[in-house]
Parts: C-alpha cells; structure tokens; sequence
C-alpha cells in the first residue's frame, strides 16, 4: 500500500517530489542570451550568467542541487505555475501583472531602460523622439509595456534580445529599447549602434516562486538577503560588470519588491514621454515616482478586450497565407513545367530546388531569408520575407502535386491536342491544366489550409499573427484558455469557408473521360 | 499525290519497328492500312503526322515534306497535322469540354477564327455526324459512338487535306460501330480523303478502295481489299 501511495504521489506532484530530493529547479531561457543565462559561446555545452552564478550560490547555501529548466522566456511563469521548475530566475521583472501570478523575493538587480539608435542617428535623442517610429524591444518585456504607452510609436517584439540591436544596425526598425544589461551587452560593443540618452526608468528583477511554496520562499530570499548583506551578489554582478550606482537600492530588499508589486511600470513611466521632460532624472529616486503614480493598479484587462487585437492578427495570418499561397501556385506551376517539359538542364534545376526546399525546415529558411541575408546586402521587410518564405517553400509542394496532375492525365489528351495542329503550350493551357486543376483542388486545399497554420512560424521574423497575437496577450494575462480557444475558433472560422469552397469549386469543375 | 512516304524506317529501343515502307494515297482516295497487332500500322499512322517521329526516309503530305529530326514546334510539323486530321481508338475527347467546345477548340486557338465563327462551325460539323442535339453535352455523358463522331467532327473542324483513322472502332460495341461507319461511309462519298487503320478486315472492305497489309514492320502486300485479304 505504502509505495504505491509514494508511486501516485511522485507522479501527482513530480515538483515537490524532485525539489525535496536535493535539487533546485530554476526555469529560465538560454535562448534569451547574455548576460543573463546562457551557453558559453567559447565552450557551447557550459551554461553561464549572472543569473546561473546567483543559482548556484544559491544552491550552495541551501543545500540543494541547482538545475537549469529550459523554456522559452514568455512562457516561464505559467511553467512555474503548474510546477515544471521550483524557481524562476531569468530577468523577470516585478509588475503587478507578474506579482498577480507568483510571489516575488527581493530583487537581485535594479535595472534601467536603454534606448538605442543608430551611430548616424540625429533625429531621436530621447523617448520623446519616437513617435511615427519603428521601435524594436524583447516581446513580454517591460520595455514593450512602456512603448505600448507612448502614443504613435509602432512596436516590434521579438524573441530573443539579439535580433532586435541585428534589425537596428541593418536599418529595419528606427531604435531598441531594452533593459541596460542587454544594451550593455549587445549594443555597446557594436560600433554601428549609439546611445540615445542616458537610461531611463527603473525596474526589479527578482526570483519568482509559486505562492503556496511558502517555506522555500523563505529560504530563497534569506539566502539572497545573506548574499547581498555578505557582498557575494555585488562581487558576481562586478564579475558580469553589472554593478551600476543604482544596486545600492537592493539594501532596502523585500520592501523594494512590495513597492513594484504594486504600482504598474507603465504608470511608473508614463510620465516620460511628453508631459514632463525631466522624468528621466525624477525617475531615478522610486519615491518620487510612487508619489507621481495613479491610485490603485488593476489586474490586466478581461480577455474579450483583446479579440480586436486578434482579429487583426488573424488578419495578418490570412493576408500572408493568400499572397503566400498566390505566390507558390505561381511558381510551383513554373517549377513544375519546368520539370516536366524543360529539357535537361531546366528539369534538373527544378529537382534540385524541389529536394533542397522540401528537405529543409522552413524555420531555417524564414531565419536564413530575413536574418543572413542582410549579411549579403539584400534587407527584406519582415512581411516580404514572410511571404517569400512561405511561398517559396510551399511552391516544392504546389510543384510536385501539379507535376502529379500533369502526368495523371491520359497520353492521348496531349496526342489529340498535337494533332489538331496545337503547340506544347497551347496544349498544355487549352487541354492538360484544365484537366489538372480538378486532379490537384483537393491537395491544393490541403496545403493552403497547412499554410495558414504554418504561417504561424513567421513570427520568428518581427511578424505579428494569429498566433504570436495569441502568445502576446496570453502571456500578459495568462488567459491561456479563453485566448487559446478563440484563437482556434478565428483559424477554423478561415479554414473551414475554405474547405467548402474547394468542395463547391471540385464539384463545379467535376467530369468524366 | 496527296500523301508520298518513302523508304520510311523507325526503330525503338533497338527493335525496328517500320523498315523500308513506301507508299502514296492519292486526292479522294481511301486507303486501308491492316496487319495482325504489333505490324506496326498505327506507328506509321502516327508517323504520317509526326506523332511518331521516325529515323529514315521522308515523308511529303501536300507539298510539305517531313524528314527525320525535326523538332516538336516546327512550322512544318504543325502544318501538316493541321492538314490531316487525326481520329483515335480511345476518342480522346476533351472530357471538360462540350462537344461543340471540343470542335470548336482547334478553330478558335489553332486557326484563330472568332468565337462565333468557330461555334457556328461546330454545330453545323455536329448536325453533319448527326449530332445536332448534343452540342451541349460533356464527353462523359455520350455513348462511345456519339463520342467517336464528336472526334471525327473535332478532326474535320481543322479544314484538313485528309483524316487519319487509327482502329476508329475498335472500342465499340457492335451497334454503335454501324453508326460511325456510316458516317466515314458518308465522308467517302464526299470525297474526303482518309488513311484507316484497322485489324477489322469487313471494315477495311466495306469503305476502303486500297489495302495495305503490314507485316513485321514491312508492306506485305498492296491492292484492291479483296485481294489483299483474301
């Protein structure tokens, strides 16, 4: 009976299980990079950071094992809530929206807003600059939160902290703004990038824990409190060369932390803007600006005020599907044609196109196309690359399904076109697509309803769709369910009009030799 | 003469198909072209209007001469099959079109007459294979010889200098053969020129003024139907 008992529990309550068996599971996203947490890039299989060292330090005083749990950095609360690591400690910063969700320890770090230009930038100097441009930030960030409260300021998310400082130098976007370890690593050290400004703002990182693990929250933040009372954390974040005059706050700990759980860092910063130049340097003192900010902060908005923002992402979703789809039938027919009937040389391009497109996961060519080829001077916009991502890898597919139309068709159809006189290409477009368009509506179909799921993928490249839309909103308010699941509704409410035109369309065209 | 082949060889994958073939049909005439399956007749049929390229010898249809090698798109590859119409053993209908759009196709891309000039050509070739009600209709849904006389029709539509039967009813039932036969009968009579392939020897008799039985991918013998089979 007993084990048994001990076998359901293990599988009930894997977390609690592993974290009394000596390990201290901390979530967090090596992808998100340096100097956070992440591979050394001298030696890949070594996980560093400032964060990994506070983990392991951690780990040493309260006995426990630290091991690192991978996951993408939006998605690292809800991972935290339903148990898959004990800790979270990834530069998540302390928001009323976050404190709604898991409790906060006292912060480990006072970071500050850098926004970055271009070296030959002349126009934006300060916040007050941007409206009308282009800014690029980390999507979940609270710099995202911020610009999403500047007026006219058209925000790019993406999902790691180095694309957007890559977009900036190559002139996609106007200007990034970001937490200051980040610039200070990426940005400070390219030669292409400036300052605009000194940072602004100011804002916590501090360990998440769930609620109810009550007595490892307060062994964690004793121990953080011993590490910053003893020195230990400002000799790690001198390591990292993180140290800046405003770490002196940590001292005042935990209630530090209460404070930012409160009050919303967009109210924090709205004063930033317009309305009051000097609220950079006001700003620096968090009295002062506790003194500025609204009453009461609210939980985030019910999840029905955000259907506008995913109809307009389903949208997106579709437009790209439609241009991307238009755009493989095109050149799948071409690719077919060629070969089929393009002699040699043409047919073994065509193959050769054909196996590489299909061979290769699309992810790669969406990176490749908007991220490498920049490095040969072609700088396509985020929709472009979108659309010539998804239709050039489509069109192998498009390729071969008409290449099997074409041959499906009996030889005597070519035989009976020639003989009344018809070119190859009279025959083919009076005779042999008429009949392959039947053969090939159905596949057809099929791949452009997987297109529109696909096109899900574009938002490796800046691109806002259906799904990141998704991803965007559920991560800030962790309506994970009605979200999802209207989400769903809006890509069925596409997929299946389509379905029943093709079916209208396959018995329009319907015939018998 | 309307049609000369001389000296005409073919040969596939190493097997010689047509050797040495020579032989001319003259302006009205009907010429039957007869042998046992694997003779070789509907090669050279298909040679006739370059379906089938061939490897030696020439071939001259009404002043155009067609020689070994030429290429799919020549001038004068297209003219002669625009010249000679061709009917096949399978219909080969064009199954998403109507039988007036099957006739009038040729026409209206090849030729490049108008819209409404084509179809008037179609519905009065359709009422001269008897047909004149089912101009609407989709391949699908004719019999097989409503289709055949489509074809003939489709074939006729081009103007052309003479018309190639390959085993024109061969994938017939035998009441629906009378009715094509009747109308190649009434084409005879008209004077239209015609080559037939057929391993049928009544048909061969009944509307051919000449035979010619192929054997092993040579002329066996050539003549009046009767004697040549026998």
């Amino acid at each position: 009976m007993r084990p048994l008992f001990l076998l359901a529990a293990l599988l009930l309550f894997p977390a609690r299980a592993l974290a009394t068996g000596g390990a201290l599971r901390y979530g967090g996203d090596a992808e998100g990079g340096a100097p956070y947490t992440f591979y050394d890039p001298k030696d890949p299989g070594r996980l560093v950071g400032f964060e990994v060292d506070i983990a392991d330090e951690l780990g040493k005083r309260l006995g426990l094992k630290p091991e690192f749990q991978q996951n993408a950095w939006e998605s690292l609360i809800p991972a935290l809530v339903r148990g898959d690591s004990d800790i979270v400690i990834n530069g998540i910063e302390v928001t009323p929206e976050h404190a709604a969700e898991v409790a906060f320890t006292r912060p480990y770090y006072v970071f500050q807003q850098q926004l970055t230009v271009r070296a030959d930038e002349l126009k934006i100097k300060s916040f007050s600059d941007l409206s009308g441009r282009r800014v690029g930030t980390l999507l979940g960030s609270l710099a995202q939160d911020m610009l999403g409260g500047v007026s006219g300021v058209q925000v790019v998310t993406y999902p790691g902290q180095m694309e957007p400082y890559e977009d900036l130098a190559t002139g996609r976007i106007d200007a990034v703004l970001l937490d200051l370890p980040i610039a200070a690593y990426y940005a400070h050290p390219n030669p292409r990038l400036k300052d605009a400004g000194p940072p602004v703002g100011e804002g916590l990182y501090a360990i998440a824990i769930r609620k109810e693990d009550a007595a490892l929250f307060a062994k964690v933040d004793g121990a953080l409190g011993a590490m910053i009372a003893d020195g230990t954390l400002h000799d790690i974040l001198v390591r990292w060369n993180l140290w800046t005059s405003s770490q002196a706050l940590l001292a005042e700990g935990r209630s530090l932390t209460e404070k930012f759980s409160k009050v919303s860092a967009i109210e924090m910063e709205s004063a930033i803007p317009g309305s009051n130049p000097s609220a950079a340097e006001e700003s620096a003192s968090p009295r002062g600006r506790e003194k500025n900010a609204p009453a009461a902060p609210e939980r985030p908005d019910s999840w029905w005020r955000y259907v506008p923002a995913l109809l307009a992402g389903a949208g997106v979703t579709f437009g790209i599907s439609v241009v991307s789809m238009v755009l493989a039938i095109g050149l799948g027919l071409l690719i077919a044609l060629c070969r089929l009937y393009g002699g040699n040389l043409l047919s073994r391009f065509a193959i050769a196109y054909i196996e590489i497109v299909r061979g290769t996961p699309l992810l790669i060519q969406l990176l490749l196309l908007y991220y490498g080829l920049p490095n040969l001077g072609v700088r396509l916009p985020a929709l472009v690359a979108a659309v010539v991502g998804l239709g050039f890898n489509y069109a192998a597919a498009e390729a071969e399904i008409y290449r099997a139309g074409l041959l499906a068709i009996p030889r005597g159809q070519t035989d009976a076109a020639l003989s009344l006189g018809m070119t190859r290409g009279q025959a083919l477009r009076y005779v042999l697509l008429p009949q392959a368009l039947r053969t090939v509506l159905p596949p057809v179909t099929n791949d452009f309803i997987a297109m529109l799921k696909d096109s899900s993928l574009v938002s490796v490249i800046t691109v806002v769709e259906l799904t990141k839309a998704y991803s965007i909103h559920a991560a800030s308010t962790y309506s994970y369910l009605e979200l999802g699941l209207l989400t769903a509704g809006l890509y069925l409410a596409i997929s299946l009009p389509l379905a029943r035109l093709s079916r209208f369309l396959e018995a329009k065209v319907h015939f018998a030799y | 003469m309307l049609i000369e082949v001389k000296n005409l060889s073919k040969s596939y994958a190493g097997a010689e198909i047509l050797r040495d073939i020579s032989f001319t049909v003259a302006k009205g005439e009907t010429l039957a072209l007869v042998g046992s399956s694997g003779a070789g007749k509907s090669t050279l049929l298909r040679c006739l209007n370059y379906l089938t390229p061939f490897d030696g010898g020439e071939i001259r249809v009404d002043g155009l001469r067609l020689v070994p090698g030429l290429s799919e798109g020549a001038e004068e590859v297209r003219r002669v099959r625009q010249s000679l119409g061709m009917v096949f053993q399978e219909f080969n209908l064009f199954p998403h079109l109507s039988a007036r759009r099957n006739v009038a196709l040729g026409p209206r891309r090849v030729l490049g007459v108008s819209r409404g000039e084509a179809r008037e050509r179609a519905d009065k070739l359709l009422a001269r294979v008897h047909l004149a009600e089912k101009t609407k209709s989709r391949p699908g849904e004719l019999s097989g010889g409503q289709k055949q006389r489509v074809a003939i029709a489709r074939a006729l539509a081009m103007e052309p200098k003479a018309l190639l039967f390959d085993e024109p009813t061969s994938a017939l039932d035998p009441a629906l053969k009378e009715e094509v036969v009747r109308v190649i009968e009434e084409l005879r009579r008209d004077g239209m020129t015609m080559v037939l392939v057929t391993h049928e020897y009544e048909l061969a008799r009944r509307v051919a003024g000449r035979a010619i039985l192929l054997s092993g991918g040579r002329i066996e013998r050539e003549g009046k139907p009767g004697e040549v089979l026998g």
